[in-house]
């Protein structure tokens, strides 16, 4: 029988499965396909949506019309791996397609404890001691040494500890105070209007293992769960955009660190024992305004978006700042404001914020103008390495978050933006003479291509390989800096001197007027 | 006809099913699997820092209360001796053996199968209900059981029809 629809993989055949399984629209009517790049039939749509990136399963008409990008992953947002994803969704948002990520936005850690203090809790002979010190220990805003003082106090209990009526009495200040209220309002007494998990038992905080001591601990919703979600604001102006939170589960804490495996599926045996999401409807309703679980949403984001008629959660809160889920200011503590110059050579690996003059003058040289820096603030991503690594992964998501967090107006053309965006990249040790990145990488690209590439200058040969190259010709660890960056400043230590170069990118090179916005390489992310 | 690693553990899984183990995660041939078992660090290898066992099982022990048996499996017999040196590492690394009672350690309040882990900690490693099973397809059905360490092991080729 014909099918009306086609879910193209790079993800695991058993993602494919489960989304068919459990989707009203797909389930029976839909080919699976796994996605590859040059490969026969594929639809220069399709091809057009895996250009940036490769996105896990992507649904499309049976003619080769996306109509929703999806990811799946079981790791919670840290530090860089929940951004590493963002390009593809970037991709799909600047092309209207409907994007969903399924992820668990908080969860359970177990990790070996750092420092003397909690493995000698190992050995107190004192049990009240060593368990009102375990749960001391396992409190956010109280913590061991506090424990230790409110001990000799005359405090006892874990019960006196989480009794919001004593924490005056206990001396804390306010922001410990407000981590412990926080903490408890959240995972002891769920009073808040998102559900989040529940608190690890004191006598599971602390475990030896063959004499290393392992500690249990929630890890909370932090910087890096926030850029996302602010992302996916951001993305949701242009297109249904949408963060989907697979609820950890303390009964799983050990065996996968809470996270649920479709271990038992009468309806689907056969996708029984694969590491997938669970069934909707067997997880906590986690957001305000719904009684189903985000898994069920997440299904009903999709049938909507087969259907055409736009993915929606049925009026169920977002998990954005606007609706309690996250405190802005974690947002404000990702950059550091720059007050004025700086060498950028000897900024660290992170964001800064800087405004246009003060940039302008900490280039050096005259190479660049005061006219091609066109805006009146930027945001500045800086990146510090030593050897020879590529700068594809995670930088390429990396630049979309910061893209659409920090800088992007709205999506009318590539430089549409309120902020500039700077990828600053300091080359130290083996790095500073070897790495290619990024003028010697383009120019072994464009050789084969552009006749008298090697003669060109930078600027006009980034312009020449935009207007001849489709933007997935362009490899990867280049292929997001020169498309989002208005500016890549590379930084090379040469003895005890730097030397910098300054890029102009495509955002520079359109927002300037040297590079047309229906040139090759643009027109290529068009599905 | 030669069968696929998927296949096999596909196989197996009903195999284990039939004689009575709770199948727990079952790691697919590229993917990511549930149960991660951390391995000591080993200087100068360039290996990963944890096993990834293909299968874990479980069923009722009258002395532990439960058994666990960790399964690699292979496409073809010839392939499974990478498999058990890998799991002839495994089951002398103390702190991984001692990892997997850790990880399925009994969460109270859940009535899910696990260990009573502090109650086990003075049981000496080698004495751990752990198990493993090697399994792969060949023409010819086999099996076999053996030792490694003192932990039993058995070896199951299915017939490649």
């Amino acid at each position: 029988m014909p099918k009306d629809f086609v879910i193209w993989r790079t993800g695991t055949a058993g993602q494919a499965k489960w989304l068919e399984s459990f989707s009203s629209v797909l389930n029976g009517n839909v080919l699976h396909q796994k996605f590859e790049r040059g490969g026969v039939g594929v639809p220069n749509s399709i091809t057009a949506i895996f250009s940036l990136d490769y996105p896990d399963l992507v649904v499309a008409t049976i003619d080769g019309t996306p109509l929703i990008s999806i990811e799946i992953t079981d790791q919670q947002p840290f530090g860089t791996n929940g951004q590493q994803r963002m390009a593809r969704c970037w991709l799909a948002a600047y092309n209207e397609v409907p994007v969903a990520y399924v992820l668990p936005l908080e969860g359970y850690q177990i990790e070996e404890v750092a420092g003397p203090n909690l493995p000698s809790l190992m050995s107190e002979p004192n049990e009240e001691r060593r368990n009102f010190l375990t749960c001391a220990a396992s409190l956010p805003g109280v913590g061991f040494r506090t424990g230790t003082r409110l001990w000799n106090q005359g405090f006892r209990t874990e019960n006196e500890l989480l009794d919001p009526d004593n924490w005056e009495q206990m001396g804390l200040s306010e922001s410990a105070t407000k981590k412990l209220e926080d903490f408890a309002a959240r995972h002891v007494t769920h009073s808040t209007p998102f559900s989040h998990i529940d608190r690890i038992p004191t006598r599971y905080f602390l475990t030896d293992v063959e004499g290393k001591t392992l500690k249990a601990y929630i890890r909370p919703v932090a910087e890096a769960t926030a850029l996302l979600l602010e992302a996916f604001e951001k993305m949701n102006e242009r297109s249904p955009s949408e963060v989907f939170n697979r609820v950890p589960e303390l009964k799983f804490l050990f065996r996968s660190n809470g996270v649920v495996h479709l271990m038992e599926s009468k309806l689907h045996p056969e996708l029984n024992f694969q590491n997938l999401p669970p069934e909707p409807g067997e997880s906590r309703v986690s957001r305000p305004g719904t009684v189903k679980d985000d898994l069920e949403l997440f299904m009903q984001f999709v049938d909507e978006s087969c259907l055409g008629s736009r993915g929606s959660t049925g009026g169920a809160a977002r998990y954005a700042s606007d609706d309690g889920y996250f405190d802005e200011s974690l947002l404000e503590s990702v950059v550091r404001p720059l007050d004025g110059p700086v060498k950028l050579h000897e900024l660290g690996s992170r964001d800064y914020s800087i405004s246009r003059s003060h940039l302008c003058d900490s280039f050096e040289g005259d190479a660049l103008l005061g006219e091609t820096l066109s805006y009146e603030h930027f945001h500045v991503l800086s990146v510090t390495c030593n050897v020879e690594r590529g700068l594809g992964d995670p930088y390429s998501g990396m630049l979309a978050t910061r893209d659409l967090v920090f800088c992007r107006e709205n999506f009318s053309s590539i430089d549409a933006r309120k902020t500039g965006l700077v990828l600053n990249v300091i080359f130290g040790g083996l790095a500073a003479a070897r790495h290619t990145f990024l003028e010697k990488k383009l120019r072994q690209v464009s050789r084969a291509r552009i006749i008298g590439a090697d003669s060109l200058d930078l600027t006009d040969l980034i312009k020449t390989v935009a207007e001849n190259f489709r933007i997935e010709e362009i490899p990867k660890d280049i292929r997001l800096h020169l498309l989002l960056c208005d500016f890549i400043v590379i930084s090379r230590k040469k003895g005890r001197t730097w030397s910098q170069q300054v890029i102009r990118g495509l955002p520079n090179l359109v927002r300037t007027g040297l590079l047309k916005e229906d040139c090759v390489m643009l027109r290529s992310m068009h599905i | 006809m030669t069968w696929s690693e998927e296949r096999v553990t596909t196989e197996t899984v009903l195999w284990l099913k039939g004689k009575g183990w709770e199948v727990l995660a079952v790691h697919p041939p590229d993917g990511q699997g549930p149960f991660v078992v951390f391995r000591k660090p080993i200087r100068n290898r360039n290996e990963r820092s944890s096993y990834h066992p293909d299968v874990v099982a479980i069923r009722p022990d009258p002395k532990f209360g439960l058994r666990v048996l960790i399964v690699e499996s292979k496409g073809v017999e010839s392939d499974l001796s990478s498999d058990i040196e890998k799991i002839e590492e495994l089951a002398n690394d103390n702190f991984a053996l001692r990892w997997i009672v850790f990880k399925l350690r009994r969460v109270e309040g859940f009535g899910l199968s696990g260990f009573d882990y502090e109650g086990m900690t003075g049981i000496p490693v080698s004495d751990l209900p752990i198990q493993f099973l090697f399994a792969a397809s060949g023409p010819v059905a086999k099996y076999r059981t053996f030792k490694i360490r003192d932990f039993d092991a058995e070896e199951i080729i299915f017939e490649d029809v």
